[in-house]
C-alpha cells in the first residue's frame, strides 16, 4: 500500500457540473471520479471525446473549479500559485504566442518561473536542443508546422524542472520519428522521479509508455489499473517462437486443441509499420 | 512585491505591450485618428472666424471617439483574445497570480493609450496651426503633412522586406517620428514659409486638454478590461460609447431620477463624470485649464480607475477556462 505522501495527485469523488447563462446545470463533465497518482509514475487517462479527460486536467491545474468533491495536488489546492511552479503543461492545442519565435517564447515563460542570466540562458537553449529546434528558434512560431509547435509546448512545459507534468495528447501532430523522441524523452523523466498525467487517444502510445492508466466514459472511470493487469486475459497466453515443421506444428496444435477443447490460433510475427518507418528514415539520415 | 514577481510583472507586461503595438489595427486606428483630427478643420472651408474654436472642438472629439475605440479593441485584444485563444491556460499553469496578470493586462493598455494620447496632442497642435485662417489653406504645412504617412510607411516596408522585422512597429515608430518633425517644423515657421519664434502660431492650451481627456480614456480603458474578460470587442465597444454617452449627460440623467438623495448619490457613484474630462467649452471660452483643475481630475480618476479594477479584477478572479 502507497503511503499518502506519494500520491501527487489525489481526487475524490471529484464532480464537475457545467452550468448555463442562468446557473442551470447544462452538462456533467466530471462526475465523481477516484484518481490516484502516485510519485513516478506515468499515469494515462484514455477515454472517447467529451468523456472529461480535459476538464479533469484543467481541473488539476486549477483552470476549473470542481463542483464538489475533493482535489489536492502536490499535497496542496490546485489554485494554490505556488504549487504551480512544481508543475508543467502542455495543452492540447498549441496554444503559443504566434508572433513570437521560439526563443522569445521560452525565454517569457522562464521569466514568469522566475529564471534569470545564465541559468535561464542554458536551460532555455538545452530544451531547445533537446526538443530538436535548433534550426528554428529564430523563427516565429506562427509559422511553425503542428509538430514543431508540439515540440516547443513541450519544451515550456518542462522549463521548469517540473515534478508533476500534465500532457494533453502529447504525440498529437508528431511524425513518427519525433512521436518515438518523445516517448523515450517521458521515459526517462519518470525514471528520474517525475510523475506524468497523460491524455491521449492514441492507444499504443499510451501502452508503450504508460504504467497505469484510467479509462474515462461520460466522466466516469470505467477501468483503472496497471496496463499489465487491464491487457491480461487470465486464459488465454501468447507463445512466441522460431517456426517449426509443418508436421511439427500440427502436431502441438493438435496436442493443445485435446488439451483445452479448442483450436489455438497461429500468427505470423511481423514488425510494426512504426519500426520500418524508424528503421528505414533512421538509416537514410545516417547514410547522408 | 519580490524580484520575482516584479521580473514576472514586468514580463507580462512587456508582452502585453509588444502584441498590443504589433497588432495593426492599433497602427490603423492612431493613423486614421491624426488624420482625422489634422485634416477635419481643412475641410470645413467656411468657418466664420471660428477656424482655431472648430479645430480645437474637432480634434477633442476624435481623441475620444477613437479613444473609446482603440481602448475597448486594445483591451479585448490583450484579455478576450487571450481568453478565447487558450495561450491564457499555459500562462495560468505557472506560478502567476490572476491579479498580477490583470494589472499587467491594464498597464499595457495604459501605455498604448498614452502613446495614442501624445499622437493625438500632437495631431491636435498641428489641427490649430494649420486650421485655414481668412478662407486661406497652409499649402506649405499641407505638403508637410502629406509627408507623415510616407516616411512612416515607406522604411517600414524596406525594413520588413529587407530584415523581416514587424512591418507595424517600425511603421509607428517612423510615424511618431515624422510627427514630432512636423510639429517641430511648423512651429518654427508661418504659411509663407517664414521664421517665428517656436509655437508661437499654436495653441498650446490643447495639450491640457488632451491630457484631461486621456485621463477619461484611462478610466474608460478600466471599464474595458473588466468587460473585456467575458465581452468580444463589438460589445464591450458598445458598452463603453453607452457609458460615455451617459457620462456626458449624467447631470440631465440625475434629474430624472425620482426625488431621492440615495438613488442620485448612487447613479453619481456609478457613471464616470465625463462631463469633469470635457473641457471644449471651457477652451471656447479663452480659458487656461489650470493645473488644480488636471490634479482634481487626475485625483478623480485614479480613484475610479481603482473602483474599477477591483470590480473588474473580482468578476476575473473566479474566471473559469
Amino acid at each position: 500500500m502507497m503511503k499518502d505522501e506519494e500520491l501527487v495527485i489525489e481526487a475524490r469523488d471529484l464532480t464537475k457540473v457545467f452550468l448555463d447563462f442562468w446557473g442551470r446545470p447544462k452538462v456533467r463533465a466530471v462526475n465523481g471520479i477516484h484518481l490516484d497518482v502516485r510519485r513516478g509514475e506515468i499515469f494515462g487517462l484514455l477515454g472517447p471525446n467529451g468523456s472529461g479527460k480535459s476538464t479533469t486536467i484543467k481541473m488539476i491545474l486549477g483552470l476549473l473549479h470542481p463542483t464538489s468533491g475533493q482535489l489536492s495536488v502536490l499535497g496542496q489546492s490546485p489554485r494554490a500559485v505556488s504549487v504551480k511552479s512544481r508543475m508543467g503543461f502542455m495543452p492540447e492545442e498549441s496554444y503559443l504566442y504566434k508572433y513570437l519565435t521560439a526563443d522569445e517564447i521560452l525565454n517569457f515563460y522562464a521569466n514568469l518561473y522566475g529564471m534569470t542570466g545564465s541559468a535561464k540562458t542554458e536551460r532555455v537553449n538545452a530544451l531547445i536542443e533537446q526538443v530538436g529546434l535548433s534550426q528554428a528558434r529564430d523563427r516565429r512560431v506562427g509559422e511553425f508546422s503542428k509538430g514543431m509547435a508540439r515540440r516547443i509546448g513541450l519544451a515550456q512545459a518542462l522549463l521548469n524542472d517540473p515534478d508533476l507534468i500534465l500532457l494533453d495528447e502529447p504525440t498529437s501532430g508528431l511524425d513518427p520519428i519525433a512521436c518515438r523522441e518523445v516517448k523515450d524523452l517521458l521515459l526517462a523523466l519518470a525514471r528520474q522521479g517525475k510523475t506524468i498525467l497523460i491524455c491521449s487517444h492514441h492507444l499504443a502510445d499510451m501502452q508503450d509508455i504508460c504504467s497505469r492508466v484510467a479509462i474515462l466514459l461520460q466522466g466516469e472511470v470505467c477501468a483503472t489499473g496497471s496496463v499489465q493487469e487491464l491487457l491480461s486475459t487470465p486464459d488465454t497466453l501468447k507463445l512466441t517462437l522460431q517456426a517449426p515443421s509443418q508436421t511439427t506444428l500440427m502436431a502441438v496444435l493438435d496436442l493443445l486443441e485435446r488439451e483445452t477443447g479448442t483450436r489455438p490460433q497461429v500468427d505470423l510475427t511481423g514488425r510494426t509499420l512504426e519500426s520500418v518507418y524508424i528503421e528505414t528514415v533512421s538509416k537514410r539520415k545516417s547514410a547522408s | 512585491m519580490s524580484n520575482a514577481s516584479a521580473r514576472q510583472f514586468l514580463a507580462l507586461t512587456g508582452l502585453a505591450v509588444t502584441e498590443l503595438f504589433r497588432q495593426p489595427a492599433s497602427f490603423l486606428l492612431i493613423l486614421t485618428s491624426t488624420a482625422c483630427t489634422v485634416l477635419a478643420p481643412l475641410a470645413l472651408s467656411f468657418q466664420l472666424g471660428q477656424e482655431t474654436h472648430l479645430a480645437l472642438d474637432s480634434s477633442l472629439a476624435f481623441e475620444l471617439m477613437f479613444g473609446i475605440i482603440l481602448a475597448g479593441y486594445a483591451a479585448c485584444a490583450t484579455l478576450h483574445n487571450e481568453c478565447q485563444s487558450g495561450t491564457i491556460l499555459i500562462v495560468f499553469s505557472k506560478p502567476v497570480s490572476r491579479l498580477m496578470f490583470f494589472l499587467a493586462k491594464y498597464l499595457a493598455v495604459a501605455l498604448l493609450l498614452l502613446f495614442f494620447i501624445f499622437c493625438s496632442s500632437a495631431a491636435s497642435l498641428l489641427a490649430g496651426r494649420l486650421s485655414p485662417r481668412n478662407f486661406e489653406l497652409d499649402a506649405l504645412g499641407l505638403r508637410l503633412l502629406l509627408a507623415i504617412p510616407l516616411v512612416a510607411i515607406i522604411p517600414a516596408g524596406l525594413i520588413n522586406y529587407f530584415t523581416r522585422r514587424s512591418f507595424i512597429v517600425y511603421a509607428l515608430l517612423g510615424f511618431t517620428l515624422a510627427l514630432v518633425a512636423a510639429v517641430t517644423a511648423l512651429g518654427m515657421i508661418n504659411s509663407e514659409g517664414h521664421r517665428v519664434a517656436f509655437g508661437s502660431l499654436m495653441d498650446w492650451r490643447i495639450l491640457p486638454a488632451c491630457a484631461l481627456e486621456g485621463i477619461a480614456l484611462l478610466i474608460l480603458a478600466a471599464i474595458a478590461l473588466s468587460l473585456a474578460s467575458r465581452l468580444p470587442t463589438p460589445t464591450t465597444i458598445a458598452i463603453l460609447a453607452v457609458v460615455l454617452f451617459s457620462g456626458l449627460i449624467s447631470d440631465h440623467l440625475i434629474t430624472l431620477l425620482p426625488d431621492s438623495e440615495t438613488l442620485r448619490y448612487g447613479l453619481r457613484m456609478i457613471l464616470p463624470d465625463i462631463q469633469a474630462f470635457w473641457p471644449a467649452d471651457r477652451l471656447a471660452g479663452g480659458e487656461r485649464l489650470s493645473f488644480t483643475v488636471i490634479a482634481h481630475a487626475a485625483a478623480y480618476g485614479v480613484a475610479y480607475t481603482c473602483g474599477v479594477l477591483c470590480i473588474g479584477y473580482a468578476a476575473f478572479r473566479n474566471r473559469e477556462f
